[in-house]
């Protein structure tokens, strides 16, 4: 019995071996990819088509989408932002998603909204609409008051309301920089392939002063929890987007912030009310429909339209959120397994696919399996003390500097924290996050792994504190 | 074997620390060379715009060129030419800005730089080029647009944009069979481009339009013009393809049309009532949102029929234009306002109100024409039924003219009984 425990101990040691191997090799080439990427792209945008398209008559029409659910503390700030932007033809669209926190009257007395008469057609099926509301002085605003169904239904409902041929979804609590939509509609506009989706860079808002829906002062967040979200999200948006979009194999654009042909998410049936994380599924969806009728398409990450948005700094929503990602994103593996190793689908069915599910589903089940396994390798003497450190060193050292280039990457393109104290709390941080931040982060993707085994799939609420409510307006 | 994978790690250890270190080191010591360069820059700036803006204005600045010469590669060279073109932006600078230019060596420069293996140095310089709005190197930035490069000839088309030049303009139009018919620009990037020189662009679009069948020049032709133009040439050119095989031109064409003057134009409007019949739903759309512009009062009939369009743009495109022809659209409104098909009715009510046309109906009620007054009475009175009634309540709430006030009490009273 002991000797089939340490050959199976002995196997799974080699298979974490290679496992890793694998795993920072996949980081290493998306890194190096990035670096070359990022700094060209910073040198094109010297000469970016921005300024021509913001006053040309082709510029599409835009409906920004903003689905609110007990948003009250932030919505009036994203609002503001969304009414601010620099494109030509544009409407923002609020979906009170039956929110019970009094945002719907907020809204109405801040911005001196009526009740109007509007047909509803319900196109993309969704929960039934109670009212329409807006100001004939601001007529590029209109506020949907709908029963609450979730946020893939909001923003069903404001694709059925949008006449304009692209929509780009905002969440409540973001605020958009003003050139960021024009930036993220320039791929549209200069494809000669279809661009079908579009996203952009969400940074943290926690921290940044903010008046009038304008951001005008970059300032770190006290929050610990919210500095290793930053160092997080400049790694992921830098490094790990840029490089798959390079490879023309984006599976995540981040709802918070992303543009969509609205023809081409009508013909994929609109955002599935049943999944917890409604963008990475569309994102599947409008691949695989495009790759199986033979369409030619295209899905783009672009790093310079910037929004920011505001996240959790306490460890119970934070745990929320990240349940909710993993757990969407298993729904969307799982319910296009299919795809995996079908030739058929091109990249994604033979590399993206496999990678999500290997690498990004599954780790946290290996990792967990790596504390189990360390002790009872011990145990059995199969533990090599100095191997053993050696790797440890190695994996922290190499988490270290995928954060430090993550702050590297920032420094040398778009360098939106401008103070040396900035500078170094980063990197502080980012040292730190291999120490404990990362782990508790793998225990919430385990847990989402155990609630999706037992059937427990529902959206998890994260409450915003508006954390800039008291600035200025 | 166990040494060797021991000192292979300890080698990655080292390597990944010395990659760490590295990041650092260039991250702090660009902050700091960046930090020193664009303090300078700043300063340059400042000292430049102020002894320019005195020497354009009292005419002496080509006396005194030689103090504004500068390596390319300096701060110096940099800050005149961000300072210069600040300035272009001023239509009283702008003519002795591009001869300075050119004085300064900026236009030499820049033209060398289009001989780059460097897509991005090129492009650069194309765009620069652009910017400076240099006539002189017309010619060589059309030589840019024979590369298969998209992105070199997504710039240089802007850049010629810029210059507008007749010359620009028919460099382009000469290459744009080649650069639409291999997708090497979007067509919306050219549309964008075209679009910028404006009406003397018109003559030479409509030729190229003329001598070109393929329907991506003249989808991007006829586009241009909507945009531009609303004269006679432009009229004819869009009157000669309402009838083209291809959907996409017949809907351009009439977008033209719906854009002309027709105090200063005229043409056979009849024309384009067969389009209201068209099978895609686009160019039935499209002839509505023409006719509607365009006040043509005897396609109302016509138009109302497709109040009751299988697509709901359509219907929603047919009352918004018919809301545009005043108490003439009354009766048409009426008549389908009669239909038992509810989704039309609601329809034609929320483009009413959203056209404001609502306004005209209420301000009806006190009408002398009684016939009128009496159609608009009985819409209201649909609407109302169909919970289209915010204009009614809010004309009770803003205003204080009695006789109409006391008819929409009766109206509403009246609609509570149904």
């Amino acid at each position: 019995m002991n000797e089939i425990v340490i050959a199976i101990i002995l196997l799974f040691n080699y298979f974490v071996g290679a496992y890793y191997g694998v795993v920072n090799l996949v980081y290493s080439i998306l890194l190096t990819i990035a670096l070359f990427v990022i700094l060209r792209h910073i040198k094109r945008m010297k000469y970016s088509p921005i300024k021509d398209f913001r006053y040309s008559p082709e510029t599409p029409p835009i409906t920004l989408i903003i689905p609110a659910y007990n948003e009250k503390n932030v919505i009036i700030q994203t609002v503001e932002s969304a009414l601010s932007m620099n494109y030509p033809f544009f409407d923002v669209m609020i979906i009170n998603d039956g929110s019970d926190d009094g945002t719907l009257e907020t809204l109405i007395k801040t911005f001196k909204l009526n009740k109007i008469d509007a047909l509803y057609r319900n196109v993309l099926k969704t929960a039934p609409v109670k009212g329409f509301y807006y100001n004939a002085d601001i007529p590029h605003l209109m506020v949907i008051d709908k029963e609450r169904r979730g946020k893939a239904d909001a923003l069903n409902c404001g694709i059925n309301v949008s006449r304009s041929p692209y929509f780009c979804s905002v969440d409540a609590d973001s605020v958009l920089e003003k050139d960021a939509l024009i930036r993220l509609m320039a791929p549209v506009m200069e494809s000669t392939v279809p661009v079908v989706a579009c996203g952009g860079v969400v940074r943290i808002l926690n921290g940044v002063r903010v008046e009038e829906g304008v951001v005008r002062e970059i300032e770190l967040p006290r929050s610990s929890l919210a500095m290793f979200q930053i160092v997080e999200y400049l790694r992921a948006f830098l490094f790990g987007r840029v490089g798959w979009n390079f490879m023309d194999a984006i599976l995540i654009l981040s709802g918070t912030f992303s543009l969509f042909h609205k023809a081409s998410v009508i013909a994929v049936g609109g955002y599935n009310v049943k999944h917890v994380s409604e963008d990475m599924e569309m994102i599947v969806k409008l691949h695989r429909f495009h790759l199986k009728h033979k369409k030619p398409y295209k899905i783009k990450f672009i790093s310079d339209p910037i929004c920011w948005s505001e996240v959790p700094e306490s460890l119970k929503m934070l745990g929320r959120q990240r349940r909710r990602w993993h757990l969407g994103l298993i729904q969307s593996i799982v319910e296009h397994r299919r795809l995996i190793l079908n030739p058929k689908y091109g990249k994604l069915g033979l590399l993206i696919f496999p990678y999500y599910l290997l690498f990004e589903m599954l780790g946290p089940i290996v990792e967990l399996l790596g504390y189990i396994v360390v002790p009872l390798s011990y145990y059995f003497g199969l533990l090599n003390t100095d191997y053993f450190l050696l790797f440890l060193i190695l994996a922290i050292f190499y988490g270290v500097f995928l954060s430090t280039i993550g702050v590297f990457l920032e420094e040398i393109t778009y360098r939106r924290y401008p103070k040396w104290s900035h500078f170094f709390k980063l990197l502080t941080y980012g040292v730190f996050e291999n120490l404990g931040y990362r782990q508790i982060n793998s225990f919430w993707r385990f847990q989402a792994i155990i609630k999706y085994l037992f059937g427990r799939r529902q959206w998890e609420y994260i409450e915003q504190k508006g954390t800039n409510q008291n600035n200025k307006r | 074997m166990q040494l060797t994978i021991r000192l292979l790690l300890i080698g990655i250890i080292g390597f990944v620390c010395f990659l760490i270190l590295m990041a650092l080191v260039s991250a702090t010591l660009r902050r700091l060379i960046h930090g020193w360069r664009y303090r300078q820059l700043d300063k340059y700036r400042e000292v430049y715009k102020a002894q320019f803006i005195p020497l354009l204005q009292n005419g002496a600045v080509f006396s005194k060129t030689d103090d504004f010469l500068a390596s390319p590669r300096s701060n110096k060279f940099r800050a005149i030419e961000e300072v210069l073109l600040d300035l272009m932006n001023e239509d009283r600078y702008r003519d002795n800005v591009k001869t300075l230019f050119y004085k300064l060596g900026y236009v030499d420069f820049y033209e060398k730089k289009l001989r780059s293996r460097n897509i991005i140095v090129r492009a650069s310089a194309i765009d620069k080029l652009g910017k400076m709005l240099s006539s002189p190197s017309v010619s060589r930035l059309i030589e840019m647009l024979k590369t298969k490069n998209t992105e070199t000839i997504a710039v240089t088309v802007r850049a010629l944009s810029k210059i507008k030049s007749m010359e620009a303009l028919k460099g382009i139009l000469d290459h744009l069979p080649t650069l639409l018919h291999e997708s090497l620009i979007a067509q919306k990037a050219m549309n964008t481009a075209l679009t910028s020189f404006g009406v003397s662009a018109v003559p030479q679009l409509i030729e190229c339009g003329r001598k070109h069948s393929d329907t991506r020049i003249l989808s991007s032709v006829l586009e241009v013009l909507s945009n531009t133009s609303s004269d006679r040439n432009a009229c004819l050119f869009a009157v000669e393809h309402i009838r083209h095989s291809d959907a996409e031109i017949r809907a351009k064409a009439l977008k033209v049309l719906g854009n002309i003057d027709t105090e200063s134009t005229t043409f056979d409007q009849n024309l384009m009532l067969p389009l209201l019949e068209d099978p895609v739903w686009f160019v039935r759309l499209q002839a509505l949102k023409a006719l509607g512009n365009l006040h043509y009062r005897k396609a109302i009939d016509f138009m109302g029929g497709l109040l009751l369009d299988q697509n709901w743009q359509v219907r929603d495109a047919a009352a918004t234009a018919l809301t545009k022809f005043g108490n003439d659209s009354i009766d048409i409104f009426l008549k389908i306002l009669k239909y038992r098909d509810t989704y039309a009715k609601e329809s034609i009510c929320e483009e009413i109100e959203k056209t404001k046309f609502s306004s005209t109906l209420i301000e009806n009620l006190v009408n002398e024409n009684r016939e009128i007054q009496a159609k608009s009475r009985e819409i209201l009175h649909v609407m109302h039924s169909l919970h289209f009634s915010t204009p009614l309540r809010e004309y009770l709430k803003q205003s204080t003219n009695e006789p109409i006030v006391k008819e929409i009490h009766l109206l509403i009273n009246e609609g509570s009984e149904i």
